[in-house]
């Protein structure tokens, strides 16, 4: 049992039981920082995989950008305070039963599948290789990604923008 | 075994877990962040899954281009485009409503 | 096999059929009411009739027959018959019936145009001269299908509908009360006969014969085969076959030809129009029931019940005679004569000459249809009068109906030179062998056709004195009478001139001077000769030959002297009025008089004591059992049983299950429980559509990827 190994399985079992807690607990704040813990560990996980530069990226725009976006909605909305542990339970009767069964099936996916394996990879940087195929083999759904992050900013920002009222020109007697 | 970091099932029961855990979120959070918080569960869960993939393949010789990692790079691009939009939307949902519970905007336009 | 005389046979009833249907249907609406029609149709069967006669004349020979027949109906089994074969036979008796038959039709059919009308030629009836012409041409196809038919099958069916016709006819007046209950009389006791003809027939058919088959057929010469077969020596409860059958059978022929004792209904019958009288109770329908008992005489014979219908007929002759005498409408005089005389024709048969029942068949038919229509035109004369007493010196009036009238009642009386002296002398030659030569102890049958044939003399002429000589007893009528047109008195001519001997035996004197005696040489006694069928007299051999032989003399005498004697007695009393009628009847005592005018209290047995005290009683059980058990037990229940369907299925069916389940149910309580889940799919929730994404998701990986 190697180092890698003892990171991994920490990595993992830390990923997992954070998931628990975003999936269970009451309390959305609680959840939010689970959530970060899980994101935290997948870059772990990550790392592990030998894609160190996908790592980084995870750590910078998950847990840096969108968890600190999560939180930021989280406390704009009020209902932080007046937190309703009064959720039921009986809402997680139906999710769990079919999670539960896709669950089931993913693993009798896993266990019936049989890809071509390698045994002992090797972790080479990755970092090179990305940047390669970003600007050869994937340079079209990289620009198409850009584009896509204009229009996701762009439409963010209508969206939330606060409600305008229309302004009459009161001298304006031509017909609409 | 050849210990548990070159185990490919390992990572990806791991996927599946929290796949399974994101959409469990996502179905039962009666909020709408938490909602968010689970398809974010989902993507990790699924980009988890590229990247090992992208380990194991045995095809690596024959592509070096590397596209169980590529993907997981745009997986999170996606995920940071879409927390942008989820999130504007949580917002306008909070000022005309004054609550984010996803059972209040129940009512289809008809 | 079908030849032409087979074929005009076949014809010969159709004709006037169709003129039925015609007539019935569009007959008000022809030129005269149609009897053109029914006129011309009679005409052109006779015309057939003519030629077959020609081809019989031409044959002469008795075992001269032509039949065709095919199968009507054939459900036999293996082991049992069961054929029906009808089809016509042309023989010489059946064509000189027929001959005679469509003549006397037509003749009559011809008298009605002129009698069914009033003085002033408008027909008497309005529309309904229409529908008695239409009657008429029914009734003459039946009596034609009934002398052609080969079996006793279609034999049956035609008389029954004779016996419906005469129904028609004799009601035809259906506003008299009297003439309703005539025809009704009529038609029931013609029925009572019927019933036991048809059990014959049925009998005849059904019942196993000695080889132990059964008949399965109908046709005369099956039955004549299996006479002399000898398959009819078995025994029907301890009784002869062929004697229960022929008995039956001969029930039929009580009834038809009015034989004692069932002879109540042709006086009455006499309500119908003269025609009518003329036809059905002169010449054809009575004559029926001879005739089935001339052609089913091998059955009788072997039945050994030709004594028994010698006794039936010579009773009804003798009485009926005794009643004429008393009698003062003109037509129940000749009815009563009908009945004495058919009574002749009945013990002819009886007494095994079926060759002189036959004749006297053929010449009564003859004169006594002269004798009614000429009893007609002297009631159209007297505009409608009937009783002689109110008549006298209409001879001088209407002197051609007298000549014809005067001539068949010679006929009728038994005068020389005349047919009806031919045919009554081998009668009565008969009898005398039968009665006095060969069975002394039967000596009451030729007593009575003797004494019958004196009282016929006399009353005969009894009403041509009262009627044509003498003073007129009702200035009135008297005054007014005159000669009928010509199409009433042409019948009676013709008819009046076949009343001569010479057409039946070839001879001027009918024989009288012994066998030798005959002036056109060749076809002598063809009547006899012709109608003679040898498998007939198996029983009769020359025995009676012999008997009848030495009786031929003495009989004569005897017919002669009678006849003679009535005749003379008949002038004195009503002619020379030298002895008064008064005292002659005062010579009897009062029981006699009385049973005579009560018709020896045979109405009264009938109606008093059978309907009213038996089958009254009988009928109102039925009734009363249709009534309680029928109507009340099976129809209500039935409608008891319908209400309670009626509830069950409306309550249970209606209520429940219609409205209940399917109504309420499909359109009610399985929308609102389905609809009420199934709503929930979309509900705007978006973690429902969600949650039914991953469901559908799993169930489709669960059932494809594993």
């Amino acid at each position: 049992m190697q180092i890698i190994d003892i990171f991994a399985l920490v990595a993992g079992l830390l990923a997992v039981l954070s998931s628990s807690l975003v999936a269970f607990h009451p309390n959305i704040l609680y959840a939010a920082i689970a959530l970060t813990f899980s994101l935290l560990s997948v870059a772990g996980l990550y790392a592990v995989l030998g894609a160190d530069f996908i790592a980084g990226v995870q750590l910078i725009i998950y847990v840096g950008g969108i968890i600190v976006v999560i939180l930021f909605a989280i406390m704009m909305s009020e209902n932080i305070y007046r937190a309703r542990f009064v959720d039921n339970a009986k809402r997680f009767l139906a999710p769990l039963i079919f999670c539960g069964l896709l669950f089931f099936v993913l693993m009798k996916l896993i266990s019936k599948a049989s890809f071509p394996l390698v045994q002992n990879p090797q972790r080479l940087p990755i970092s090179d290789a990305i940047g390669q195929a970003l600007t050869t083999a994937y340079a079209l759904p990289f620009e198409y990604i850009a584009l896509l992050l204009l229009a996701g900013l762009v439409g963010a920002v209508i969206i939330a923008r606060p409600e305008y009222k229309e302004t009459h020109y009161e001298d304006d007697g031509a017909s609409k | 075994m050849n210990g548990l970091a070159n185990n490919f099932s390992f990572y990806l029961i791991i996927s599946a877990i929290m796949f399974a855990f994101g959409v469990v979120t996502a179905l039962s959070r009666k909020n709408a962040i938490g909602i968010f918080m689970g398809v974010e569960l989902i993507l990790n869960a699924a980009a988890l899954n590229f990247v090992a993939v992208r380990l194991f393949q045995a095809k690596a010789a024959l592509s070096p281009t590397q596209d169980g990692a590529v993907f997981a790079l745009f997986i999170i691009i996606m995920a940071a485009i879409e927390a942008a939009v989820a999130l504007a939307i949580v917002l306008r949902m909070f000022s005309i409503k004054r609550s984010i519970d996803p059972d209040k905007m129940a009512r289809l336009r008809g | 096999m079908m030849t032409t005389n087979t074929c005009l046979a076949l014809w010969i009833p159709v004709f006037p059929l169709i003129a039925y249907f015609v007539q019935a249907f569009v007959g008000k609406k022809l030129p005269r009411m149609g009897d053109w029609v029914s006129l011309g149709a009679i005409f052109i069967s006779f015309l057939c009739a003519t030629k077959i006669l020609f081809s019989m004349f031409a044959n002469f020979n008795p075992g001269w027959v032509e039949s065709w027949h095919f199968t009507w109906l054939d459900l036999s089994s293996i082991k049992t018959p069961f054929k029906l074969e009808i089809g016509v036979r042309v023989d010489n008796m059946s064509a000189i019936m027929l001959f005679m038959v469509t003549m006397c039709s037509t003749l009559i059919h011809l008298f009605s145009t002129g009698y069914m009308r009033d003085h002033h030629g408008k027909p008497a009836d309005g529309y309904r001269y229409a529908s008695f012409f239409a009657y008429l041409s029914l009734f003459t196809a039946a009596m034609l299908g009934l002398v052609v038919s080969d079996n006793l099958f279609t034999l049956f069916m035609c008389w029954e509908l004779m016996g419906l016709c005469s129904y028609l006819l004799i009601g035809f007046y259906r506003e008299k009360v009297s003439a309703a209950n005539a025809s009704l009389k009529a038609f029931m006791t013609t029925r009572v006969g019927d019933t036991g003809l048809f059990l014959g027939l049925v009998m005849l058919f059904a019942l196993p014969l000695a080889n132990g088959q059964a008949l399965g057929s109908l046709r005369f010469d099956d039955i004549y085969a299996a006479i002399q077969g000898g398959f009819f020596n078995f025994t029907i409860g301890g009784f002869n076959a062929a004697t229960v059958i022929g008995l039956l059978i001969f029930c039929g022929t009580v009834g038809k030809s009015a034989q004692f004792p069932l002879q109540v209904w042709l006086p009455d019958a006499m309500e119908g129009p003269t025609p009518v009288s003329a036809l059905i109770h002169a010449a054809t329908m009575v004559a029926a029931g001879v005739y089935l008992i001339l052609r089913t005489f091998p059955l009788l014979e072997a039945g050994g019940i030709l004594t028994f219908i010698a006794y039936v007929g010579a009773i009804t002759a003798l009485l009926a005679a005794i009643i004429a005498i008393k009698q003062n409408d003109i037509k129940k005089i000749l009815a009563y004569s009908t009945l004495s005389q058919l009574g002749y024709m009945v013990m002819a048969v009886g007494l095994g000459a079926y060759q002189a029942s036959f004749m006297h068949l053929i010449t009564h038919a003859l004169f006594k249809a002269c004798l009614f229509m000429g009893s007609g035109a002297v009631i159209y004369a007297m505009h409608h009068e009937q009783d002689i007493r109110k008549m006298g010196g209409l001879r001088k009036k209407i002197p051609i109906t007298f000549a014809c009238m005067l001539i068949a009642t010679l006929a009728i009386s038994g005068v020389p030179f005349f047919s009806g002296f031919v045919s009554k002398d081998k009668i009565l030659v008969a009898a005398y062998a039968f009665g006095v030569i060969a069975n002394p102890q039967h000596f009451f049958i030729p007593f009575a056709g003797f004494l019958t044939a004196g009282l016929t003399g006399f009353y005969m002429f009894r009403l041509i004195f009262k009627t044509f000589f003498g003073e007129p007893h009702d200035h009135h009528h008297y005054e007014e009478a005159h000669e009928v047109s010509f199409n009433m008195f042409v019948p009676l001519v013709v008819l009046a001139g076949l009343s001569f001997s010479v057409f039946f035996t070839g001879s001027l004197t009918g024989g009288i001077f012994g066998e030798s005696d005959f002036i056109l040489g060749g076809a002598n006694n063809w009547f006899e000769t012709l109608v003679t069928n040898a498998s007939f007299t198996a029983g009769h051999g020359a025995e009676w030959a012999e008997h009848l032989h030495h009786a031929h003399i003495p009989g004569m005498m005897f017919s002669l002297l009678l006849a003679g004697v009535g005749i003379a007695f008949s002038y004195i009393v009503y002619g020379a009025k030298k002895v008064s009628s008064d005292s002659l009847s005062k010579l009897w005592p009062d029981f006699v008089h009385k049973a005579i005018d009560n018709l020896y209290y045979f109405d009264w047995f009938y109606i008093k004591i059978l309907i009213q005290k038996l089958f009254m009683p009988f009928a109102a059980l039925c009734a009363l059992f249709d009534d309680r058990v029928i109507d009340q037990g099976a129809v209500d229940g039935v409608k008891d049983v319908t209400q309670v369907v009626k509830d069950v299925a409306g309550i249970l069916v209606d209520d429940v299950v219609i409205d209940g389940v399917l109504v309420d149910g499909m359109g009610g309580a399985v929308p609102a429980a389905f609809g009420a889940s199934l709503r929930t799919l979309q509900n705007g929730r978006i973690q429902r559509y969600l949650l039914v994404a991953v469901a559908v998701l799993t169930v489709v990986l669960l059932w494809r990827g594993l």
